[in-house]
């Protein structure tokens, strides 16, 4: 397995990580009342902002120390980082990731039906992305790891 | 659609190429090592455009590189 393919596991790490991060700090808003009222929504808001922004930051990062690896240490070509195996490996698992979103998404409109507040309705779409992030690349590895 | 297994030549094509290595056809038809692992096992079956380069490479006609079996 190529450093960029086991690179995958680690980037599922990193939406475990960095959600748990996320998910710790919203305990505590949630503790001190911060996200009650309308401006309980800007900073979730906020917040939200926080967790895209590391993550791609933290992805971005990752991917590149994959590449040098691969390039360095592999010997693999720029060109051939990724073909036509890894498009199909990745659209494969995109697809499955995308029926989490849709379950996150119909979470948090159960959620709004049933009165739970925006905040939790956020909450439920975000968490139906991460699991989305997180499956699609472990099921990216597992296939690597199988062959394709 | 029936079902089917895809496999190849690609190893004895390589020994008879003076042992060409997996990344040297890897680098040939611009895929990765483990892309050609993958086909060589089996376990991934590539696009027809591949298939042809892969062929084109070792001077084969594609039949003679990949076979078709019905299960």
């Amino acid at each position: 397995m190529s450093w960029l393919e086991r690179a995958t596991l680690v980037q599922a790490l990193r939406a475990v990580v960095i959600y748990l991060w996320f998910l710790a700090r919203q305990r505590d808003l949630m503790a001190s009342g911060a996200l009650a009222g309308p401006d309980g929504l800007t900073l979730l808001g906020w917040e939200m902002l926080l967790l895209i922004i590391a993550t791609v930051v933290v992805g971005i990062v990752i991917q590149i120390i994959a590449t040098v690896f691969a390039t360095v240490v592999e010997g693999e070509s720029v060109a051939a980082i990724e073909d036509e195996r890894d498009r199909l490996i990745e659209a494969r698992a995109t697809v499955k990731g995308f029926g989490v979103v849709g379950l996150g998404f119909l979470a948090a409109v159960l959620a709004l039906w049933q009165g739970w507040g925006a905040v939790w309705a956020f909450n439920l779409l975000l968490a139906g992305m991460v699991a989305s992030d997180i499956l699609v690349n472990l099921l990216k590895f597992l296939r690597y790891a199988r062959g394709g | 659609m029936a079902k089917g297994r895809i496999s190849n030549t690609i190893r004895r094509l390589r020994f008879d190429a003076g042992e060409m290595t997996q990344k040297d056809l890897a680098e040939k038809v611009g895929v990765t090592r483990q892309t050609i692992v993958a086909i060589e096992a089996a376990k991934y079956s590539p696009t027809l455009e591949l298939a042809f380069q892969i062929a084109h490479v070792f001077g084969r006609p594609l039949n003679e590189v990949f076979m078709w079996e019905p299960d």
